[in-house]
């Protein structure tokens, strides 16, 4: 998962959780000061009503005396024993969630003021305080207040109260709804844009040549990113000095093996030479001597063909090509070993004069690749078959009649050291890897075409790059 | 016949008297120096034909040296021999980058090997700089069952003399001075008409097929869509 989804993916949850917490606790305080509004409430209209009671009579009075004609807050009147008085949220409808109902009793529980739905409250002998009771499947909050031979009770609906708390609540919640879709794509936003340093690092990383060690640029970066980057860079410095040492140790020990390589090629030589004069002709070792010198002069110049090629910072030095006069230098550098494998050398040019592929190049790399190819070609071709160089307006082909390299090891052509099996031949496996990478050098991609013998073709590299 | 004098200066010991050894074996015969300052003392007395010259060298290196010989103004050693400035030098080494190569050359190298050679290659690379020097060429070319007199500039096959006509000598003398070399039809044609041989296109076929017709049809290797070569000595047994 990438950093930046999984940050998405936290904000996405977490932003809608805290914000649920928030909600939560929001509730529960607008919960806690309502309660508290209207607990302080029917303790006062509990006090008010109570001071306004008659007081009891003398005891053995009888239930009912109280003073008849007092008012009571609500505008009720006293009516008989079962007066019915409506309280104040009656006159107001649209405060209903106000609404308060209020009962009197004498001490011996005999009512002396009853709302309509007062009715209903139930005198608890000795209650004082707040009551949470449930009367006919409703909860309500109680207040018993005692006093002077009277008990007045003052409740409320719970349901009114949640109501209430309700209400307050959404009416955070709906526009808090309406803009969480906005904020979700801003922080979208946000995070995408954070991230885009980050991003194009990933990207310039991505689309590196593996061959190119050169370090990151480091300024113009977020400060948390500069340290991972500086780090990068490090490990690129130490692989690219470790890459040199070892290209620097090979082209050395390559170069150094020159001159013991020449020594034992000249003795040997010379041994052969003296042999021959005194008559002898050479056994199937002594062959097997001079084809062993003859393969490992090759590896030696292909390792320090390779080595200096294979740098980050090699590059073709395009130039105007003579190809007349780079075909003829090929053409005489393998002579020697065509004539030795009896094979014949041709270069086929493009029709009606028009001139070869590739106008410009690097003409001493080029050389190097094209003298590659065809000594592969002369030492794979049959004796006296035709090896030759075929220049094109838009491709170069290397055309033997040999017999080509099997199906399945063909994926393989090219990886250093690799020779294809059944070779009895000098080959190292090293010259596809300096052909590739000259080629690649150019911008031109090699491939290899089976059939009526092989031919190693040579074309511009694709915009895909090769 | 005298044989061809060679300078060797070459360092390293195994290297150095294995070359002196397989060109004596050759018939040429050898002085094997181990660095400059013996050379450019036997130069002084001694008339070598060809040099042979190793650029690493301990001291001063092989460049140092041929650019002191080609700019010298010694008298040569012997009367008919060529003096310092003028013998062919042969660089034998194991720097090969480009530049390097043609650094030898700019400084009047007159060819350039690269080590390791095979002996063979060698000396017919040094025949090739003696047959084009303009010091004193080597009076008798052998090529298989030709040989070519270079004073006289006649050709005998297996021994006997073979009529060739003025151009078809040119062409030879050409070929057998670039052996292992394919000489393109302009190049060819540059050289004749220095040699004051005018000759066109369509007459230099004319030409290879004379030469082809009077020694042998394997006398002149075509590399077709290129040009011509010296076909190879051992090719050339009827």
């Amino acid at each position: 998962m990438t950093l930046q989804r999984r940050l998405l993916l936290l904000l996405l949850v977490g932003a809608p959780l805290v914000w649920t917490a928030g909600l939560l606790f929001d509730r529960a305080r607008a919960r806690h000061e309502i309660d508290e509004l209207f607990d302080v409430q029917q303790l006062r209209l509990a006090q008010q009503v109570l001071a306004l009671l008659p007081a009891a009579a003398p005891a053995g009075a009888a239930p009912g005396e109280g003073a008849p004609g007092t008012a009571v807050p609500g505008g009720g009147t006293r009516a008989g024993g079962a007066p019915a008085l409506r309280t104040a949220p009656a006159r107001n409808p649209a405060e209903r969630g106000d609404q308060l109902v209020i009962a009197a009793w004498t001490a011996a529980g005999e009512p002396l003021l009853v709302s309509a739905d007062g009715s209903r409250l139930p005198f608890l002998a000795g209650a004082g305080g707040f009551v949470d009771q449930r009367i006919d499947g409703r909860d309500w909050r109680t207040y018993y207040l005692a006093g002077g031979g009277r008990v007045v009770a003052v409740a409320h609906r719970v349901h009114e109260r949640r109501e209430l708390v309700n209400a307050l609540v959404a009416g955070q919640l709906v526009p808090w709804l309406l803009t969480l879709p906005v904020l979700l794509l801003v922080m979208a936003a946000a995070v995408r844009t954070a991230l885009a340093p980050l991003r194009r690092l990933t990207a310039g990383l991505g689309q590196r040549n593996p061959a190119d060690l050169r370090p990151l640029p480091e300024d113009a970066l977020p400060a948390d990113l500069r340290p991972l980057v500086h780090a990068i860079n490090a490990l690129l410095e130490r692989v690219e000095r470790g890459l040199a040492q070892e290209r620097r140790f090979t082209a050395d020990a390559a170069h150094e093996l020159r001159t013991p390589l020449a020594a034992l090629q000249a003795q040997w030589d010379a041994a052969r030479a003296a042999a021959q004069a005194a008559g002898g002709t050479p056994t199937a070792a002594e062959a097997g001597i001079g084809a062993g010198l003859e393969r490992l002069s090759r590896l030696v110049a292909q390792m320090l063909a390779l080595a200096r090629i294979d740098r980050p910072d090699a590059k073709a030095v395009p130039a105007p090509l003579d190809w007349p006069a780079l075909t003829e230098e090929l053409f005489s550098a393998l002579l020697p070993l065509a004539e030795a494998r009896h094979v014949e050398l041709a270069c086929d040019w493009p029709p009606d004069g028009r001139p070869p592929w590739p106008a410009a190049g690097d003409a001493g790399l080029l050389q190097v690749m094209l003298r590659n190819l065809l000594d592969n070609a002369i030492r794979h071709a049959p004796a006296h078959s035709t090896v030759s160089l075929r220049l094109g307006t838009d491709s170069i082909e290397v055309a033997d009649a040999g017999a080509g390299v099997p199906e399945a090891d063909r994926h393989r052509l090219g990886d250093r050291f690799y020779r294809a099996p059944g070779q009895d031949d000098a080959g190292s496996g090293l010259g596809l890897s300096i052909v590739q990478r000259i080629a690649q050098l150019h911008a031109m991609r090699l491939r290899f075409i089976h059939g009526d013998g092989l031919r190693a073709r040579l074309e511009p590299a694709g915009p895909e790059g090769g | 016949m005298r044989a061809m004098r060679v300078l060797i200066v070459e360092d390293d010991p195994l290297l150095g008297d294995g070359l002196a050894a397989g060109l004596r074996a050759l018939g040429f015969s050898v002085d094997w120096l181990r660095d400059g300052e013996q050379a450019d003392a036997a130069l002084a007395v001694a008339a070598y034909d060809l040099i042979v010259l190793d650029l690493g060298l301990p001291g001063a290196d092989g460049l140092h040296w041929l650019r002191r010989w080609r700019r010298s103004s010694a008298a040569a050693p012997r009367p008919g021999a060529p003096a310092a400035a003028r013998v062919p030098v042969l660089i034998l080494t194991a720097r090969d980058a480009l530049e390097q190569r043609v650094a030898g050359l700019d400084e009047g190298a007159d060819d350039y090997l690269v080590k390791p050679v095979q002996l063979a290659e060698l000396a017919a690379r040094m025949r090739a700089v003696l047959r084009r020097s303009h010091g004193r060429p080597e009076p008798l070319w052998q090529h298989g069952p030709l040989s070519w007199d270079s004073a006289a500039r006649r050709a005998s096959w297996h021994g006997s003399p073979v009529e060739l006509a003025p151009r078809e000598l040119a062409l030879l003398e050409l070929l057998l001075a670039h052996p292992q070399r394919v000489l393109s039809r302009a190049t060819l044609q540059d050289k004749l008409y220095a040699f004051g041989q005018d000759i066109d296109s369509n007459a230099l076929e004319v030409h290879v097929h004379h030469l082809r017709r009077k020694l042998h049809p394997k006398i002149v290797r075509t590399v077709r869509g290129v040009g011509y070569a010296l076909g190879a000595a051992e090719d050339l047994q009827p």
